[in-house]
C-alpha cells in the first residue's frame, strides 16, 4: 500500500475527495425526501432522462464544460419531469408508465447525440463517456468548484422548505388544508432531485446516480427512527461511500467511480439490514434465541410443577424428568432460585413452585378462554396454550381472570391453581 | 361569538372523475356546536369535508366559513384526516407529529420555538399523551394515533375543527377521552365537526347534525333530524335514480351546470 501514499500527493487527490464526499451528502439529503414520498423511479427517470442535456452541453460548449453542462443538464431535468407530468395528466397512464416512456425516449436521444459527440473531434470528447458512469479522479478543482456551488444552493433551498417538504411527506391532506402549497412544493422538490442529479454526473455518473438517491436514505431508515436522523445519517453514509469510491478511483483510474460507490452502498445495506437496531435480523435472531430460551425454562419448571402436582413429591432425580433440560435451563434454574440442586437430584423450591403454578395456571386459563369466548373444541385449545402460557404477563393474566370471573377448572376439569 | 354559521354550505355538487357523488348539498352549521356530519359508507362524508377544506373543486356551488372564503380564515380551521390516510412508518416520533401543527405555511426558514413546544406539550396533556411523546409513531394503537392527530390539531389552536372519522378503530377508553374532550372544546366555544357512521352513538354525541346519502337528507337539530322516516331515508338503500344519472354523466363528459351559469 505504499503506492496509496502517491496519490494522497497528487495535486488534484483531496480536492476531489472533498468535493465528491460534499456533492454526495447534498444528493442524499434530497434523496431522502424522494424516498419518504415513494418517489424512488423519479431519481432514476431524471438521471437517465437528462443525458441529451449533457451531451447537447458538451457540443453547445464545445468542450468539456462543467457549467455548460451542468446548464444543459438542469434545463433538460427539468424537461424530463415536466414531460412526465404532462403525459400522466393528459393520459391514464399511471405515473410510473409515464416515466418509463419518457425515460427510455430521453436516454435513446441522449446515446444518439453522444455518439454524435465521440465523432466530432472535438477535444476531449472521449471524456464524454465519464458523465455515463462518473470519473472522480479526472474531475479539476474547476469542475469541482462549480457542481459545489449548485450544491450549495440546493442545500440552501432544502433548509428553506424543510418543514414544508416534512409535513407534505407525511399527510398531503393536511398540509394542503394547513395551507400549504404543495404542488408548489411539489415543484421544487422535482427541480431539488434534477440538481442533485446533475452535481453528481461526473463524480457517480448519471447511470448510477439514482443509487446515491435512493440508498443511503435506504440505509438511514434501519438505523434512524426520527426524520432528523434519518437525514444526517444518510448524508454521512453517502459522504463515506462516494470518499471511497473517489480513493479507488485514484488507485485505478481505468475503473469508473460509480459502480464502486454503488457497489459500496449496496455492501453498507446488506450490513445494515444485518446489525441495524431497528430491522435488522441480527436482533430478530437474538429474539427468537432469547424467546426460545424463556420457552425452554418455563418449560422445564411446568414439568417439575406437574410432577409435584401428581405426586406431592419436591424431589427429583434428573433422569425422571422427560425432555432433559439443558445445562443452561439448569443454571438459571439454579441461579434463581426455582431449584436447587446437588448431582443429579433436584429440589423444587418454593419460587420454583410459584413460577410452574402461574405458567400452569397461564395455560389452563388460556384453554378455558378458547373454549368460552372462541367456542373452540376443548380437544382443539391445548396447541395455542403451549404457546401463550409463555406470553401472558400479569397484565393478560388478571384480564383473563377477569373475563373468565376467576374459574376454578379449566375445559379439561383440571383445576386451575391459585396462588395459597 | 356572533351568529355568522360557522359553514355555509351552498348548493355544492362534487364529482370523481365527472361522476357526481354529492348532490346541491346545502345547509348552515352553527358556531360552537359539536356537529356530526352522519351517513353510510359511501355516502359522501369524507367529500363533503374534503370540499370544505378546499381540497376539492366544487362542480358548482361553494362554502363560506365564518362568513368568509376559505383562504381569508385558514388559520382558524383545522382538519384531521382520516388515520389510514397516512403512512405511520414515517420516521417521526409523536412529538414531531404534533409539532407539524405548528408549521407555518407561509414562512421560509422557519424553524420550531420554544413557545411552539410548549403548545404542543400542552395539547399532549390535553389528550392524556404526554408520556408518549418520544415514543415512535408506529408504535402506539390505533386510539392513541388518533389521539395524536388530535394533539396536532389541537395545536393550530383554530376556532373550527373538523375530524374524519375519529372513532374508527378507537377502543371504548380512547373514545371516551377524546369524546369529552371534544365536549371540553366546545364548551370553550370552538366548533367541531366530526364524520361519522354510527347511527346509535351519533344521537349521543351530537348536538347538531347533517344526515347525508349522495344528497342532502337533513340537516339541524339532533332531535329533529333524528326521526325514523329521515332515518330510513338516509340508510335504507341508496337511491338509484341519482346514482344511475351520475354514471350517464361520467360517461357522457356532462356537465352538472349549463354554460354561463353561476352560483351565487
Ligand atoms: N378518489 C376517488 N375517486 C373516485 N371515486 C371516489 C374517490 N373517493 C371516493 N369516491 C367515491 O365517492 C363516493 C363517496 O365517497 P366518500 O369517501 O366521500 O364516502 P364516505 O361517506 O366518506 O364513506 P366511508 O364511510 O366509507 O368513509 C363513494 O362512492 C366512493 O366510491
Ligand atoms: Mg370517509
Amino acid at each position: 500500500m505504499a503506492s496509496l501514499w502517491t496519490y494522497f500527493n497528487h495535486p488534484n487527490f483531496w480536492w476531489v475527495l472533498a468535493g465528491t464526499t460534499f456533492l454526495s451528502a447534498i444528493s442524499a439529503l434530497v434523496g431522502t425526501f424522494t424516498y419518504l414520498q415513494r418517489k424512488s423511479l423519479m431519481g432514476d427517470a431524471i438521471a437517465h432522462g437528462i443525458l441529451p442535456g449533457v451531451a447537447g452541453g458538451f457540443l453547445i460548449a464545445g468542450e468539456k464544460n462543467a457549467l455548460v453542462i451542468m446548464i444543459g443538464a438542469i434545463v433538460w431535468g427539468v424537461l424530463t419531469v415536466s414531460s412526465i407530468e404532462w403525459i400522466s395528466r393528459k393520459t391514464h397512464l399511471r405515473s410510473s408508465t409515464a416515466m418509463a416512456v419518457v425515460l427510455s425516449a430521453f436516454f435513446g436521444l441522449g446515446m444518439m447525440l453522444l455518439t454524435v459527440v465521440q465523432t466530432s473531434g472535438l477535444p476531449d470528447a472521449s471524456g464524454i463517456n465519464s458523465f455515463l458512469f462518473g470519473q472522480a479522479a479526472s474531475m479539476l478543482p474547476e469542475d469541482l468548484m462549480v457542481y459545489s456551488v449548485f450544491a450549495v444552493v440546493v442545500a440552501f433551498v432544502l433548509a428553506a422548505v424543510y418543514p414544508h417538504l416534512t409535513i407534505i411527506s407525511f399527510d398531503r391532506a393536511t398540509a394542503e388544508s394547513n395551507g400549504f402549497n404543495v404542488r408548489r412544493v411539489d415543484a421544487v422538490l422535482s427541480i431539488l432531485v434534477v440538481a442533485a442529479t446533475a452535481i453528481g454526473i461526473q463524480s457517480i455518473g448519471l447511470i448510477l446516480m439514482a443509487a446515491l438517491l435512493i440508498t443511503p436514505a435506504a440505509i438511514a431508515r434501519m438505523w434512524n427512527s426520527r426524520l432528523i436522523g434519518m437525514l444526517i445519517f444518510s448524508g454521512g453514509i453517502a459522504a463515506l461511500a462516494a470518499g471511497m469510491g473517489s480513493v479507488i478511483s485514484f488507485t485505478a483510474p481505468a475503473m469508473p467511480t460509480g459502480p464502486w460507490i454503488v457497489l459500496i452502498l449496496f455492501a453498507f445495506t446488506l450490513i445494515s439490514m444485518v446489525i441495524s437496531p431497528q430491522r435488522g435480523l441480527l436482533k430478530r435472531y437474538r429474539q427468537q434465541k432469547k424467546n426460545q430460551d424463556i420457552i425452554l425454562r418455563e418449560n422445564f419448571i411446568k414439568r417439575l410443577y406437574h410432577q409435584w402436582e401428581r405426586s406431592g413429591q419436591t424431589a427429583f432425580h434428573l433422569s425422571d424428568i422427560e425432555d432433559t433440560p439443558s445445562k443452561r435451563t439448569l443454571r438459571y434454574a439454579v441461579n434463581n432460585d426455582w431449584i436447587q440442586l446437588a448431582g443429579n437430584s433436584i429440589h423444587l423450591s418454593e419460587k420454583g413452585m410459584r413460577e410452574g403454578r402461574r405458567i400452569t395456571r397461564a395455560h389452563r386459563l388460556w384453554e378455558l378462554y378458547l373454549s368460552k369466548a372462541l367456542r373452540m373444541r376443548d380437544d382443539h385449545v391445548h396447541p395455542s396454550a403451549e404457546v401463550m402460557e409463555h406470553l401472558i404477563g400479569d397484565d393478560l393474566e388478571k384480564e383473563l381472570l377477569r373475563a373468565l370471573d376467576y374459574p376454578l377448572t379449566d375445559p379439561h376439569q383440571r383445576d386451575i391453581p391459585y396462588e395459597p | 361569538m356572533s351568529n355568522v354559521p360557522a359553514i355555509d354550505i351552498h348548493n355544492l355538487t362534487a364529482s370523481y372523475e365527472r361522476k357526481p357523488v354529492l348532490w346541491e348539498i346545502d345547509c348552515q352549521f352553527p358556531q360552537g356546536k359539536l356537529i356530526g356530519i352522519v351517513g353510510p359508507n359511501g355516502s359522501g362524508k369524507t367529500t363533503l369535508l374534503k370540499n370544505i377544506m378546499g381540497l376539492m373543486k366544487p362542480d358548482s356551488g361553494y362554502v363560506k366559513i365564518f362568513g368568509d372564503k376559505l383562504n381569508k380564515v385558514r388559520h382558524r380551521v383545522s382538519y384531521v384526516p382520516q388515520r389510514e390516510s397516512v403512512d405511520w412508518d414515517f420516521p417521526a416520533d409523536v412529538m414531531d407529529v404534533v409539532l407539524m401543527g405548528r408549521y407555518n405555511p407561509k414562512k421560509l426558514f422557519s424553524r420550531v420555538t420554544q413557545e411552539d413546544r410548549d403548545i404542543a406539550i400542552e395539547a399532549l396533556k390535553r389528550v392524556n399523551m404526554l408520556e408518549f411523546s418520544k415514543r415512535h409513531i408506529s408504535q402506539l394503537s390505533g386510539g392513541q394515533q388518533q389521539r395524536v392527530f388530535i394533539a396536532r390539531s389541537l395545536a393550530q389552536q383554530a376556532d373550527l375543527y373538523l375530524m374524519d372519522e375519529p372513532f374508527v378503530g378507537v377502543d371504548a377508553a380512547s373514545e371516551d377521552a377524546i369524546l369529552s374532550l371534544l365536549t371540553d372544546m366546545k364548551n370553550n366555544g370552538k366548533t367541531v365537526v366530526i364524520v361519522h357512521h354510527d347511527l346509535q352513538t351519533a344521537y349521543e354525541y351530537f348536538d347538531y347534525i347533517a344526515l347525508l346519502n349522495t344528497r342532502l337528507v337533513a340537516c339541524g337539530p339532533t332531535e329533529e333530524v333524528f326521526t325514523s322516516e329521515l332515518l330510513q331515508e338516509a340508510y335504507g338503500g341508496r337511491l338509484t335514480v341519482l346514482s344511475r344519472i351520475g354514471e350517464l354523466i361520467a360517461k357522457k363528459d356532462f356537465p352538472v351546470r349549463e354554460k354561463g351559469q353561476k352560483d351565487n
